[in-house]
């Protein structure tokens, strides 16, 4: 830092000591509750890119494929920085991380992640910890081809690969005709208001998805740091020790995932204030919070916060919702749920809801009322527990070609729509886990 | 017309646009703490914007791999200095106003059409595509704009025969604006909000551009940058209260401390919008704008006319 | 003179403001710190970019940014209107409805050719 007053230690730093502290959430899998646990707390402020943050937290488990995205995105936070790694008690994650990260702190499950956040914050902006140093070597991306000294001249256009990248190409656009620029952008696995993991390679004809890819990050096997945290209803994977599966603990399970996401998606429409009241909710319900999610139904409804924003955009029905399944067929109209044919949840009364439009503001109302069913059915349940065989996963399955699934919902619509039809379906996407396999039961609440 | 000594002047408005700034962050906190169900101290509200501007002093300015970096330089500093001017015709009292002119109106939409140009290059600057995609809509959503802004305005004009804010304030003597052109205010705080593009019209920011041009920004430079949208929230608030609110008019206090009052209350209202209602699409805000407002700001014209008279 | 006068300060106030605005953003330090490549990389999740960003955008708005061109030169003529409104008498009322009602009708045919929507 030039300034000697703006160095970390000196007054401007201690004044900046006691503000919001700026966190970048970096989600891998089995990411839990962090960011609902740093969302509900009011001396953190979450932020939608690495640029305006100082504290990075990885929550839960980052493959391989991951690692070097997760650096780029520790390297973009400006000075100073300190990340904070959350990880759940898998078999040696700690000290794998800590021998990786070595510079970083390492909480686990049971740890308060925002005390620490907060405590890691201070001190290296008081100077009493050093800032980390960036991760990735500092290589250009492409040496500069071309003759002039702005990379022009020579064959082609524009002399070659001008700053290390090349210009866009170009293409017929969808609606009318012209032939101007796509650009090409893979948006990566840390966008915040993508699923956990999801890489997307989208082709923009100006600000309109033009076309769509998904790229794999996420090659199951061995490497990668930290472990999945427990209590994460659409990532863990099911512990065959944990059978049989209790309702209660499984419903509980559910609405804390649904509110979880309807926290994730206010802060994407800019009501952070009422994402955060929403994730304080879903850090624990209990079944006498259900006159307070009817009540939050009855607000998001109005015009002005979530009704109208929402509508038509997004519509998926029909053959594309059936693929889907999970929420986005059941929001859709196609009453397909796997707890229909259980005979626990009939005892209890349990009949799929369904909503009609298949669009933005079907989901989120979707998962409301499913999240108010699960308190209510948890309520009612008891001891009563489910078979494997009509177990309904909390989180949306991913069809096996999300590409073309994807493709066909996001293709023509402006990146803003897009984006928000992508954050309403919210995928699970990893092989191996989420789709089929149970989301995971408490054993007590 | 007083000339005012430029020192004067200039104090004036620094200290306007500082208290405004500050008034509006604390508000932003409060009214955000309150949605949010949280019941903070009083303290971290009105210590929160000095503690937030040390952090972003402390932290290093960011940049991207090719940028613009006069662009970038130049974006927020005429954005501030845009809304600096934007304040300064606007009329404290009777005989105090930093920039009296013949035409205050139009110095005022001059400055409000002048501040699409420096959101622009903040968002391209940058060569980087989530802020490049924000910086494109807001022209969109500026073009949308202007027209029942300028409409809004000049229905207050009408009744004054006169477009100098001091003439505006001195026509309302018997009857506020705001009571007897009833659409004036609610079009021009909509499309006000759309000039500091805050809460619901934040499309060059929003949150699913990852911030925006905002995205790429950090350390000083954000610093300006929010400054800069406060003060045009704060530019907007205390035109509206000149405009429709009757200025310094009122019973008992002086004539400074009701501008000022009505001037917090506005601005409260336009912070506060940023909790309580959900970001417009693009496309609906354009439509809306042109098949809906434009055509009511007409008829608020020939309303103002026909009261006028 | 007086006049022209108080616009100058507004042009002072503007230039004043922004010089000030730079010099605070100077001062509080150059990115020096942003020396390695990986720090730069534009932010969208991780990924590094394939392309450069500038590129000719395609502003699907073009035909509402004719339509403005409209507004804006009306908008030029109802000013004087404004300020000559009163002692005019109601006549002025009847013939900014006429010039209204025509360029209204410009944005009637922009709606109708779905021109100010862009997907």
């Amino acid at each position: 830092m030039v300034v000697s007053r703006g160095r970390p230690g000196g007054p401007l730093a201690r004044l900046a000591a006691g503000a919001e502290v700026p966190v970048f959430v970096a989600r891998g899998l089995g990411a839990g509750d962090t960011e609902a646990r740093l969302l509900g707390t009011s001396a953190v402020r979450v932020v939608a890119s690495p640029r305006q943050a100082t504290v990075l937290v990885v929550a839960g488990h980052v493959p391989p494929g991951m690692a070097e995205p997760l650096a780029r995105v520790h390297d973009q936070i400006p000075p100073p920085r300190v990340t904070v790694w959350r990880t759940g008690a898998g078999a040696g994650a700690l000290d794998a991380i800590r021998a990786a990260w070595p510079q970083a702190t390492v909480v686990g499950p049971g740890d308060d992640v925002a005390a620490t956040v907060v405590h890691a914050y201070r001190e290296v902006l008081l100077g009493r910890r050093p800032t980390e140093q960036p991760r990735l070597a500092d290589v250009e991306p492409a040496e500069w081809r071309g003759v002039g000294p702005y990379g022009q001249g020579g064959s082609g256009m524009t002399g070659g690969v001008p700053y290390g990248r090349p210009m866009a190409g170009r293409a017929d656009d969808l609606r009318d005709g012209l032939s101007l620029d796509v650009v090409r952008v893979r948006m990566g696995p840390f966008l915040p208001a993508f699923p956990t993991g999801l890489v997307l390679a989208v082709t923009f004809a100006g600000d309109v998805v033009h076309a769509v890819e998904v790229d794999d990050l996420l090659t199951p096997g061995d490497g990668g740091l930290g472990a999945p945290l427990p209590d994460d209803a659409a990532d863990s994977r099911g512990d065959p020790a944990a059978r049989p599966v209790r309702i209660d603990g499984l419903e509980r399970a559910r609405c804390r995932h649904h509110l979880r996401w309807l926290a994730r998606l206010l802060r994407l429409y800019g009501l952070e204030a009422l994402g955060r009241r929403v994730a304080l909710m879903a850090a624990a319900p209990v079944p006498e919070d259900i006159a307070h999610l009817r009540n939050l139904h009855r607000r998001l409804e109005r015009a002005w916060v979530l009704g109208r924003v929402t509508a038509g955009v997004g519509v998926v029905t029909g053959d594309a919702a059936a693929q889907w399944g999970g929420v986005t067929a059941r929001a859709a109209g196609l009453a397909v749920d796997a707890r229909s044919g259980s005979p626990a949840y009939q005892a209890l009364g349990f009949a799929p809801v369904t909503h009609e439009a298949g669009d933005g503001r079907d989901r989120w109302r979707q998962r409301l009322a499913e999240a108010t069913q699960a308190l209510e059915l948890a309520g009612r349940a008891g001891d009563a527990t489910v078979d494997d065989d009509h177990i309904e996963p909390a989180g949306q399955p991913a069809p096996a070609d999300l590409a073309g699934a994807l493709g066909t919902a996001l293709t023509g619509q402006e990146w803003g729509d897009a984006l928000a039809t992508v954050a309403s379906i919210d995928p699970v996407v990893h092989p191996g886990a989420g789709a089929d396999r149970p989301a995971r039961a408490e054993a007590a609440a | 017309m007083s000339v005012t000594p430029a020192w004067a002047a200039v104090a004036g408005v620094a200290g306007a646009v500082g208290a405004g700034v500050y008034i509006a962050a604390v508000a932003d906190r409060a009214v955000g703490a309150t949605v949010a169900g949280e019941r903070g101290r009083a303290g971290r509200a009105l210590g929160g914007p000095f503690r937030a501007a040390a952090l972003w002093l402390v932290q290093g300015r960011a940049t991207t791999e090719r940028p613009d970096a006069r662009a970038w330089a130049l974006a927020p500093a005429l954005y501030l200095g845009l809304a600096a001017v934007a304040v300064s015709v606007v009329p404290l009292t009777r005989n105090v106003t930093a920039v009296d002119v013949d035409a205050g109106l139009v110095l005022f939409g001059a400055a409000q059409a002048l501040a699409v140009i420096p959101v622009f290059p903040n968002g391209w600057s940058s060569n980087s595509m989530l802020p490049l995609i924000g910086a494109f809509r807001f022209i969109a959503e500026a073009l949308s704009y202007e027209m029942p802004n300028l409409l809004a305005l000049l229905s207050v004009s009408v009744p004054a025969s006169s477009l100098a804010l001091g003439d505006i304030v001195t026509s309302q003597h018997h009857l506020w604006n705001v009571v007897r052109i009833p659409l004036g205010l609610p079009l021009f705080l909509f499309a006000g909000a759309g000039l500091a593009f805050w809460g619901p019209v934040d499309l060059p920011d929003g949150a699913d551009l990852g911030g925006g041009t905002q995205a790429e920004t950090s350390g000083a430079h954000l610093l300006a940058w929010t400054t800069g949208r406060l003060a045009m929230l704060f530019a907007i608030s205390a035109m509206g209260a000149a405009a429709f609110l009757g200025g310094w008019l009122g019973p008992v206090l002086p004539g400074a401390a009701w501008m000022i009052v009505k001037t917090v209350a506005l601005l409260v209202v336009l912070v506060s919008s940023r909790h309580l209602v959900a970001r417009v699409r693009p496309e609906r805000y354009v439509v809306i704008s042109w098949a809906v407002l434009i055509p009511l700001a007409l008829v608020n014209v020939i309303v103002a006319a026909a009261v006028s008279l | 003179m007086v006049a022209l006068a108080a616009f100058g300060a507004a042009f002072t106030l503007l230039v004043a403001t922004a010089a000030l605005v730079l010099l605070g953003r100077w001062l509080a330090g150059p990115p020096g710190w942003a020396a390695t490549a990986p720090e730069r990389v534009p932010f969208a999740g991780g990924l590094p970019p394939d392309v450069h960003a500038w590129n000719r955008f395609h502003a699907r708005y073009y035909v509402m940014a004719l339509l403005f061109l409209t507004f804006d030169m009306e908008m030029v003529y109802m000013f004087p209107w404004a300020v000559v409104f009163r002692q005019e008498g109601a006549v002025a009322i009847g013939e900014i409805f006429v010039f209204i009602s025509i360029l209204a009708l410009g944005i009637l045919y922009a709606w109708r050719e779905r021109s100010l929507g862009w997907s």
